[in-house]
Formats: C-alpha cells, structure tokens, sequence
C-alpha cells in the first residue's frame, strides 16, 4: 500500500528522490535533471523548508543558510548532498 | 518496484496510512502521510470527524500541520487548518473565522510582536517596560475576544516560549524587567486575562518547550530562513498538546483510578514485612511509591475517584494508611475499597458498581504483569497500568493524558465525598423499604436556578458528560453555554441536589429556547448519580415555569436517541406530555402551559434560587 517503494540503501541519488517525491508529492521515476522549483507546482518555500529538515534527517547531516538557499533543482540537490556525505561513497 | 503509483490510493484506510507511518516515522513520510489522510477527508471515504481550525499566527506555524493532521487522526478527527496572515488585526477576523471554526489557535510569538521587548529591550527605559509588556497582551486580548465576539469556537491561545540566548547576559534574570522575567510576567498576565474570555485556555507552550529542551525545540536556520522557528521535535509535541487541549474541553477519559496495594502504594509486602517493614517515604526506595501517592492524591483533589483492589487482609490496608507516617493517602482518598481474596476483575467491576462509573471509564495501576494481563483480558474497557514500567517519558501518571480538563470546578473537589455518601445511602436502601419510603427518608431538598457565569463551567461538564439521562444528548462548551445565556429568547436552568447524608452538588440541568408561544426544551439531563430521584420531574417543572412566564403556552419535548440513553426514551409519556411527532426514533412531546404546569412529587423540596437570574 505504500505509495512510494523504499530506495536501497547506499544509493543517493535514489534516496533523494524518494524524499523529494514524498514532498512534493511526485513518484520516484518523475524526478530527474528537469524537476526544479520552476517545473514543480509544490514546491513553494513551505515545502522547500519541509524538503530541507527531510534531507536533513534522512541523511543525518546539517545543512548550512548557502548550502539550503542553493537547492533549487534536483542536480544542484544531488551535487549538495553528495558533497556533504562524500560523492557516491557508502 | 511502485515508482510509478499514483500519489495516493483512495482504497486505503487512515489506519493504513498511519500504520506505513509509524514503521518508519520520517518527516518525509509524515508529509506525505497527512497528505494522503487530506486525500481521504477530501473523498469523503475517511472515517474522521472533521473540525475547521484557524491558526492566528504571526509566523510560520504551517509545518505543524502534518503534525497535527497525523496525532488527530490517532484521535479519529481530521483537522482542517487555515492560517491568518503574518500580522493578524481585527479586520482580518470576519473573513478568517466565516466559515465557524471549530478551534481557533492563537500562538503569536512575542518576538515577532515587539521587538523593544525582545532583541531591543536594553534600548528600554525600564520604567516603560511594564506598560509595553501589558499593551503586547492586550493586544492579545483583543483578538481572543474578537474571535469570541464571532464564532463559538474553543480557543487555544499559546503563551510566550523564553529565549535560548538574552541580550543582557546573566545580569537579565536579576532584572526584574528584564527579557525572561519581562516574559514569565506576561505568561501570568495572559493567563489572568484569557480565563475571563469563556471557552478560552491558554497552551503552556513555554512549559512544553522547556520540557523538551529549548534548544532543541528552536530551529535557528528556520527561523533565519522562513521565519519558522520550531524543530521537528517541538512540532511534533506542540501537535500533541494541542490534540490534549481539545480533547481536555471534553473532561477526564477516567473518572476512577482503581490501584493495588503491595509493591505499588508502597514496596513490599504489609502482610509479611508489617507496618515497620514496608517501604515508604521521601527517599530511598518508598520515594518512587510515596511520589505515586502524592500524584493520586492530586488527582482525587482534581475529582478523580480513587479506589483500592488488592489482595490483603483488609486491617493491614487500614492499618497503613491510618497510622504510617509517611502514607500521604488515607482512608478518606478513597471512595471504595475491596481488600480481599477475590478475584481483582471481580472486584473492579464491583467498584464500578458501587461507585455507579462505567468500567469505561476506570484505570487500574498494578506492579504484577499478570494481574495486569487478566483485568486486561476480562476487563477489556479498563485501562491497565502496568507500574512503573508504563510511565513513559516522566514516570508520572500525567503521561498517559488520561486525567485532563481545563478547569476544576466545585463539584470536582468535592467529588469523592460524594460518591462515599453514595455508598451510605446504597446501605439505606438495603434496609427493607419501599421505594417511596426510600425516597422519602432521604429527605431531597432541590435548589434551582436560572445560569449565570459561575454555573457555566459545571453546566458545560454535564451536557458533556452525561450519557444515559440525557434527553437529546447535544454537548455544550463554555463559549456556547455564554452565547446561550445572553439570548433572551432561551434560559439554562440549573439543579443542586442534597439530601440528609449530603450534597450531591449540581447535577442537572435543562435548557428551553422560545419561538414565540412555544417553548422546546433543548438539553435536559440529569447525572447518573442522582437517577430515580425525581430531579428530571423539577427540572421540567421550572422550565415550564419559566417558559409560561416569558409568555409561552406550548412545552415541547424531545427525545433523540442514542447509543446509552434508551432509559429515557419515554420520560415525556410518563409526566403525562402528549406525543406530536415521530420522525423515525427521534420523537417530540408536547405539554399545555394554559393548563398549568407539571408539578413535582411531594417528597423533593424545592427552592428557587433567585441569585443569578438575569431578570
């Protein structure tokens, strides 16, 4: 009955859309270099705080004022992320 | 692999979706949860109730929302939740609360409010502090009575939440205008001014966050960012205090707490360690059991019966609470005692009688995991504590959110006197009589009266509580009861009973609205304590006293069934009301005033309390 499948474990960027799609209430699969604050109806500043403490938690990490101001589309998400907890790295 | 599934399945139940949350309790998934319950209220398939709640605000707050929507769907209601703008005014209420809120939440943060008694506070003279301070909840008291003024909603207003870090280091706190005393005056002062507003209470969020840890409840990159200042660790507990605060309006979920003796009132066992032996005291091993009877005890004083189940030789039972010196419960806490070899289901269920309280509406705190398993098995009703264990976060019965109302009225201090008075009178009846000889040994004496202010708290409790004797089975809050009050076209009668062995305080009441020459009687119940008592007969009496006197000449009566009220299913046939209507099970009665009145048995004496008449 979950909407959303669990993404394995280890696999970032499968992470990430699966809290982006929890937020803005997309599946998985539509998530890709073109969902952006531009092209996502959801994604107001509301959510974009809801996606912040999401990624937060879900990656266990503490996201600075730049760091949160600059995730704007899912590449610059990606490249955030992974900077913090060490690109693709498990 | 689902990566394709639509957002939400409209198949599914709230259950469901509350139970995928709880597996994995992410904020993620809390988002998307409460979405997918909007969903199912939204397609009407949810079994929710659904309450309309404005938030006034003057930041952030809409992260709660899922919050709130998650922890009110654990309650069975679905919250649906509008928000003022950043700077609420009085203009804005028409439009806000149009669509008659069910819960107005008022929570404006101070720092947002005032900045001269926040981060510029020091600029201050302090002289001009304190009149700063009382405009700021001023300014608070004109919304709570705005919103009072155009809706009957409850009222929830947040007080102000102190500061991590203050400007004026540690020599603040020994300033008594400085920013943290500045702020815990204004928390007393709301206080004092948002009890005079009916149906309002203030949320202790201070009181909650500091709890928590103000640290951890303050989101400072939120803040900076959005304005929104709480941590996921506040919101979630600021949802559950609020769904407390709800709920609370509608009195205590127990009415009695049933404990066991040994091991649980104090450590070890009377009957082998003997009077000297038991622990008990404030320190060492008796402080965790004497720290239980000092929160048993405070909760007899807020009208909870308290009552023993234990396996014992009852003068040892006796013996304790009598003559140990640190026992702070003594017989007199107690509205029913079963110490015996009896079975503890058998007996709880033999209190419930006693005392006339639904098992429904009983706890039983146990330190045996087996008794506590069979009162659980044969008692499914009862809620069961397993001691101490249970106890979670703080260890104090306070947890578990069983014993919550907003006010504590005259009736509840006095409670368990008179659930001990019942008792005696429950030993009268058994000496051979008849009924009516009962009745009249009793020697009833009712005291009626139109409502006033004062009576509204306790009129509230009745038509909230009172289940089987209770005509129509409508539910009042304060807010309601006061608009009520001010209408000239309906009264609120209330009804005091006491007989030879005592009071039995307020315990009934009635309410008549007039359309022209016909009166209908809204509300009438009487409280399961006093039922053959004849009360009922009184309480429609005055109403129709009243009605012939504002002009009326037709008394209607209804009868609206529900789950627990069949027993006064024909009470209008039997004080001789001829019947109109029968619009399925829900039936209405008539009585003609030009005929006179009623009339009440000889053996209740009535007096008319003309105090509080709004004549």
């Amino acid at each position: 009955m979950a909407a959303v499948s669990e993404a394995v474990d280890g696999d970032v960027e499968g992470r990430i859309r699966e809290v982006m799609a929890g937020v803005f209430e997309l599946s998985p699969a539509e998530i890709g270099p073109q969902t952006s604050k531009d092209t996502v109806e959801r994604w107001d500043s509301l959510q974009q705080l809801t996606l912040v403490i999401s990624l937060e938690e879900e990656f266990g990490i503490q996201l600075s004022d730049e760091e949160t101001a600059s995730l704007l589309n899912y590449p610059l998400i990606v490249a955030v992320i992974s900077d913090r907890i060490g690109t693709g790295v498990q | 692999m689902s990566a394709t599934a639509p957002p939400y399945d409209q198949h599914e139940t709230v259950a469901e979706i509350l139970a995928w949350f709880d597996e994995k309790p992410t904020i993620a998934r809390r988002t998307q949860a409460a979405r997918r319950i909007d969903g199912l209220q939204d397609l009407g398939t949810s079994t929710l109730r659904s309450l309309r709640c404005v938030v006034i605000r003057n930041y952030t707050i809409e992260p709660l929302g899922a919050y709130l929507t998650i922890e009110a769907a654990r309650a069975g209601l679905h919250l649906a939740v509008g928000y003022s703008s950043y700077d609420p005014s009085i203009e804005e209420l028409d439009e806000l609360l149009g669509a008659a809120p069910d819960l107005v939440v008022l929570a404006l943060r101070l720092e947002a409010m005032s900045s001269a008694l926040t981060r510029d506070l020091l600029a201050n003279e302090p002289a001009a502090v304190e009149a700063l301070a009382e405009a700021v909840v001023d300014r608070i008291d004109v919304l709570v009575q705005g919103v009072r003024a155009r809706c009957n909603a409850m009222i929830a207003v947040h007080n102000f939440v102190l500061p991590t870090a203050v400007a004026g280091g540690l020599a603040d706190t020994q300033n008594p205008v400085g920013r943290l005393n500045v702020a815990r005056a204004m928390n007393v002062h709301l206080v004092a001014k948002v009890r005079q507003t009916g149906g309002a209470s203030v949320l202790d969020v201070d009181h909650l966050f500091a709890s928590l840890g103000y640290q951890d409840c303050y989101d400072a990159r939120g803040d900076r960012t959005s304005a929104a200042p709480l941590s996921p660790i506040a919101l979630e507990a600021l949802a559950t205090a609020q769904l407390r605060n709800l709920n609370a309006a509608r009195g205590p979920l127990v009415k009695c707490v049933v404990v066991d003796c040994d091991n649980t009132l104090w450590g070890g066992v009377i009957g082998e360690d003997g009077l000297a032996g038991i622990a008990l005291g404030d320190s060492g091993p008796g402080r965790r059991h004497q720290d239980l009877q000092y929160e048993l005890v405070n909760l007899r004083r807020r009208g909870i019966a308290l009552a023993i189940a234990s396996k014992n030789e009852v003068a040892d039972v006796i013996e304790v609470l009598t003559s140990h010196p640190e026992s702070v419960l003594r017989p007199g806490d107690f509205a029913a005692m079963h110490v015996n070899w009896e079975d503890k289901a058998d007996n709880i269920a033999a209190i419930a009688a006693e005392l006339n309280i639904s098992t429904g509406h009983m706890a039983f705190i146990d330190d045996d995991r087996f008794q506590c398993e069979w009162v659980a098995e044969r008692l499914p009703d009862v809620r069961v504590v397993h001691w101490p264990d249970d106890l979670e976060p703080s260890g104090s019965l306070e947890d578990l959110a069983w014993f919550d109302s907003l006010v504590i009225t005259d009736e509840d201090r006095q409670r368990t006197t008179m659930y001990r008075a019942e008792a005696q009178r429950r030993t009268t009846r058994d000496e051979a009589m008849t009924p009516e000889e009962y009745l009249r040994s009793l020697e009833l004496v009712a005291t009626v009266g139109t409502a006033a202010d004062q009576h509204l708290p306790r009129v509230a409790q009745l038509t909230q509580r009172t289940n089987q004797f209770n005509l129509t089975t409508r539910r009042y809050d304060m807010a309601e009861l006061a608009a009520l009050s001010d209408d000239p076209g309906a009264a609120i009668v209330w009804l005091d009973l006491r007989d030879r062995f005592g009071s039995y305080g307020m315990v009934g009441c009635g309410i008549v609205r007039r359309d022209h020459d016909e009166a209908v009687i809204d509300t009438l119940l009487v409280s399961c304590r006093v039922l053959g008592r004849s009360a009922e007969m009184v309480l429609v009496d005055q109403l129709a006293r009243i009605s012939r006197a504002a002009g009326a000449t037709v008394l209607v009566g209804e009868y609206v069934p529900s789950e627990r009220n069949g027993q006064v299913a024909d009470l209008y046939d039997r004080i001789g009301f001829s019947v109109v209507d029968t619009d399925g099970a829900r039936r209405q009665w008539k009585w003609d005033l030009t005929a006179g009145r009623p009339g009440v048995p000889d053996w209740i004496q009535v007096i008319e309390e003309s105090d509080g008449s709004r004549e």
